[in-house]
């Protein structure tokens, strides 16, 4: 584990370095403030639309089918009870 | 070059004052809170539906305010960034470009990702606690 360690550390410092010594500029970069600000922001905004997706949508559609199971049970008793009389 | 680097200098100097100041990794720290809490609550059994439909439905409010909270703070820090080399440029000191090529330099952000982590590492573990 700690051999696989170590390796994982020497290719990143290598890649790290390659990096560094490519005599080009970065055009594609995120630094951690706007990294920050990324992860911020897509996980409030992937969470706005799941959570609302399921609050305003999914709970009120399974109160409906409930409501609507609810009343033909008690329809079909209802029904019984007049068929048995 | 010299005053290229200076005025990048002050310009990340900038960034990190206005990111700390706006409360960016607070807010995104209330985010994944809220999420997580959310998660809990749509599998808390001791809730019934009712519950756990508002529950969900506070939750789905507060992230779209939170959404566009994160994205107003990070963009005003962004541009407080951008003021310095701009008000440079306006004055005929610094060209903007010349400032933008020198912090695109692998090398320069390199050196700035690596100071900002151990910065905040510094700020929040070190000077913080004590």
């Amino acid at each position: 584990m700690t051999k696989i360690l170590i390796r994982l550390a020497t290719l990143f410092a290598l890649a790290a370095a390659g990096v560094v010594l490519v005599p080009s500029d970065a055009h594609a970069y995120i630094g951690p403030g706007v990294g920050l600000t990324a992860v911020g922001t897509l996980v409030a905004f992937l969470g706005a639309v799941l959570f609302a997706l399921i609050g305003f949508i999914w709970y009120p559609i399974k109160r409906l089918l409930r409501a609507i199971r609810g009343r033909n049970s008690s329809g079909d008793a209802e029904a019984e009870g007049i068929s048995a009389s | 070059m010299i005053a290229a680097a200076a005025a990048a200098v002050v310009s990340i100097g900038i960034f990190i004052v206005a990111l700390s100041i706006s409360g960016v990794a607070s807010a995104t720290g209330g985010v994944l809170a809220t999420t997580q809490a959310t998660v809990a609550a749509m599998r808390d059994a001791s809730l019934d539906d009712a519950a756990r439909e508002r529950a969900v439905q506070r939750s789905a409010v507060k992230l779209i305010r939170d959404f566009a909270s994160i994205v107003l703070r990070g963009g005003l820090s962004l541009v407080a960034s951008l003021v310095p080399i701009w008000l440079l440029d306006a004055a005929g000191l610094v060209p903007a470009g010349a400032v933008f090529e020198f912090l695109s330099r692998p090398d320069v952000l390199a050196a700035s990702t690596i100071l900002m982590v151990v910065g905040y590492l510094a700020w929040t573990r070190v000077w913080r606690a004590n």
